[in-house]
């Protein structure tokens, strides 16, 4: 695989879902930004992964627990 | 049932320990099983396992703890009813290196493309579509990281996956969903 500006390393297209997360550590995360800043691709992998993580949490309706199921639950414990 | 019924201290230690964390038991059984019915049953299971294992939690954290034996239960479930949907990572590289080298990874003329148009039209069922047809061993990553909110190291916990996995297989889901979008705008 080449390091052009179409194509970037997978670890560096990784570290930028790491960075998005706020899972790299403060010297990590500098560089990080650094290579988004110059990478278009880097870049679009950035925009289009915060606005797919932003409609994940928004957008989908949550699963939430049956009302029965706390009966279940007593059953369950005992 | 006969799960030590008598043991008042467990019990106890059930209330404290997993049904804070039946809601999002409850939501991950969802994600994994695909259907509310085949979780209330995942989940059932999983309070019996965890009330018999109870004994045995370290008091660290209970939230990973229960996941951990919700997970366990699903993956028990999918092999026992949906074997298919047990299957080794290593099938799905090969797979997606072709598809990455026919789209071209992420291309710069991506950035062209407004980030939020991509999802700007975007209707829930098919994003719920596309989480659904993430293979098991991506769709738990995205689950437990963007849904539920967890931190790395505790997907790692849960999943018993080695902290780097996690990181490359949640960017890989993420990309095989916005690839499924991409190519359904198309």
């Amino acid at each position: 695989m080449t390091n052009d500006s179409t194509r970037v390393p997978d670890d560096d297209s990784q570290l930028v879902h790491a960075y998005l997360d706020g899972e790299l550590d403060p010297a990590h995360a500098i560089v990080v930004g650094r290579k988004i800043a110059a990478s278009p691709a880097l870049a679009a992998e950035f925009e289009q992964t915060r606005t797919l993580r932003q409609a994940l949490r928004e957008h989908l309706p949550p699963r939430t627990l049956p009302p029965h199921f706390a009966v279940a639950d007593r059953s369950c414990r005992g | 049932m006969g799960v030590g019924l008598s043991d008042e201290e467990n019990r106890k230690q059930f209330a404290g320990i997993v049904v804070p964390h039946l809601s999002e038991a409850f939501a991950v059984a969802s994600w994994l099983t695909g259907n509310r019915t085949d979780a209330e049953d995942v989940v059932q299971e999983a309070c019996l396992r965890a009330f018999r294992a109870i004994g045995s939690f370290a008091g660290v954290n209970a939230r990973a703890w229960v996941l951990t034996i919700v997970r366990h239960t699903a993956y028990s479930w999918l092999a026992k009813n949906r074997p298919s949907e047990i299957v080794a990572v290593e099938d799905f590289l090969g797979e997606e290196r072709l598809t990455e080298q026919c789209i071209g990874g992420w291309s710069a003329t991506v950035t062209s493309t407004p980030e939020t148009a991509l999802l700007a039209k975007l209707d829930v069922r098919r994003l719920e579509a596309a989480i659904a047809a993430l293979p098991l061993a991506f769709r738990e990553v995205l689950i437990l990281r963007d849904l539920q909110g967890l931190e790395y190291r505790e997907i790692a916990e849960v999943t018993t996956l080695p902290v780097g996995t996690v990181m490359s297989r949640l960017a890989r889901a993420r990309r095989r969903i916005i690839g499924a979008l991409r190519t359904n705008d198309a």
